[in-house]
């Protein structure tokens, strides 16, 4: 803009603030040009002559989208810099939350190894039925062990944007939601987990060993974070809507709940709870893994959560076969009201199929 | 190391009915050091977090509390400042934990010794074993 008028002026306002402003600046000829490394406009860098009577020209106006090329390069290195630099960090802080993960089993592998090396050694011969279950005992714990590798690898690829392969069969919901269920009972005292079904049977096409996974990590979740121990309800059924059946599987507990504020942000990888990050073991991915299996499935996972009260997470999947899909971006957004809780509950939802 | 069962509990004993109090929330690993204590003829009671582990501690008196550093509900620093509020003077505490830093742990709580995971169970057992015996 050469020439600056109040024309002009009253044209590029967008409040009679702005207005007042661009008055006061006294700003008489002025070029503006955009900032946008790799594709994306991350800015504007403004030009303004006011008293000294000098205007624009042309040749000004290459210098200034010369200088503007340069300054959005050096702002996108600064910012993936920082980006770079936080990767790093919540990449260490995994690895170090990982190696504990992966101790328990270890330990559990070793200790009865050497607990029936100690007991072969002895005068009493070691008895059958212990050696037994001993040894299915270390199977379990290289059985877990190996989950935790599927899924670490899971988010590797998942993190460079590979989709995973999944491996559709026939899978009864139902069925699954009680031998997860049994498996994760068997880990703890303090907590009764109830299968909840009206049926023996929901069957559709998922991969069966990562939807197991998927539920897997809620009702660990659910123990994990319940820690006074309580009542852990699986609702397995189906949720008849307008675009079509669904099926639903809700996991309920009475645990300490999620602060309002991690809530939009439950299912990012590495986020972990104010409430728990650095008291609670944890890596932060999985629910992310778990959002993206079940959002390639073509399904949808969300939560609700009263602060002390507890969290249930509900994944919905498609009955009827679909394609695989992308994973998508979660929109998160805080909602109001259920007149049974007297606190506010704030749901995270991806709102499409809502 | 090949002590026939019971022997050790015949020459240090554990108290007439007090038991070791284990801490530990991995009930695989509960499991297996009860098991390899109750090898040696010891009595043994278990706790899954911090809070069961102070209220089995009031009612039972351990003579020995082999602690996770790791739980939940309380933690094992919370669990041994509760072992003191209730005893004064608290049973002698061996210490377990996962992670490196298992020397600087054990010295915040005032514990006798120090194991990492995955544990050595001859070391435990060795250890425990001193324990009962410098009594």
């Amino acid at each position: 803009v050469a020439e600056v008028t109040d024309a002009w002026m009253q044209a590029a306002a967008t409040s009679p603030e702005h207005l007042q402003f661009l008055h006061d600046l006294g700003v008489r000829s002025l070029m503006r040009v955009p900032l946008i490394p790799r594709e994306r406009p991350i800015g504007v860098l403004t030009f303004g002559l006011a008293a000294s009577g000098r205007r624009y020209t042309p040749a000004d106006l290459v210098l200034a989208e010369e200088l503007a090329r340069r300054a959005a390069l050096a702002v996108d290195h600064a910012w993936l810099y920082h980006q770079l630099q936080q990767d790093v960090r919540t990449r260490n802080e995994f690895l170090l939350s990982a190696s504990h993960d992966l101790k328990n089993p270890l330990a559990a592998i070793q200790g009865q190894a050497q607990l029936l090396r100690r007991r072969a050694t002895r005068a009493a011969a070691l008895d059958l039925e212990r050696l037994l279950k001993g040894l299915a005992q270390i199977e379990n714990s290289t059985r877990m062990m190996a989950q935790l590798l599927d899924e670490w690898s899971d988010v590797a690829r998942l993190q460079t944007g590979e989709r995973l392969h999944l491996d559709r069969q026939p899978t009864n919901l139902v069925a699954l939601a009680r031998q997860v269920a049994a498996a994760q009972q068997q880990t703890t005292e303090a907590h009764q987990i109830v299968v909840e079904a009206a049926a023996d049977e929901l069957l559709g096409l998922w991969d069966t060993v990562r939807l197991a996974r998927v539920l897997g990590n809620l009702l660990g979740n659910a123990v994990k974070y319940s820690p006074a121990g309580g009542t852990i309800t699986v609702a397995v059924g189906r949720d008849e809507r307008a675009e079509g059946t669904w099926a639903m599987l809700a996991v309920r507990d009475q645990g300490m709940g999620i602060p309002a504020a991690d809530l939009p942000h439950i299912f990012e990888r590495f986020h972990r709870g104010s409430n728990v990050a650095g008291r609670i073991a944890g890596t932060g991915i999985g629910l992310a893994t778990a959002r993206q299996i079940v959002e390639q499935h073509g399904g949808t996972i969300t939560v609700e959560s009263w602060p002390n009260k507890g969290s249930t997470f509900t994944v919905r999947l498609p009955l009827a076969a679909s394609e695989d899909l992308p994973p998508t971006t979660p929109v998160c957004g805080h909602v109001g009201g259920q007149e049974e809780h007297d606190v506010d509950p704030f749901r995270c939802a991806q709102p499409h199929h809502r | 190391m090949l002590t026939p069962s019971g022997a050790l509990s015949r020459t240090i004993g554990s108290g007439a009915g007090a038991p070791i109090l284990v801490v530990e929330d991995d009930p695989p690993l509960r499991q297996i050091i009860r098991d390899v204590l109750e090898d040696e003829g010891l009595v043994i009671e278990t706790a899954a977090d911090g809070r069961q582990a102070l209220q089995r501690a009031a009612t039972q008196r351990p003579v020995l509390v082999v602690l996770d550093m790791m739980l939940p509900v309380l933690d094992g620093v919370d669990v041994v400042a509760g072992l003191r509020a209730t005893f004064g003077v608290p049973p002698p505490v061996l210490l377990i934990t996962a992670d490196g830093r298992a020397a600087e742990k054990a010295r915040q709580v005032g514990a006798f010794a120090f194991l990492s995971k995955p544990l050595e169970l001859d070391e435990l057992v060795a250890t425990v074993q001193r324990a009962l015996e410098s009594r």
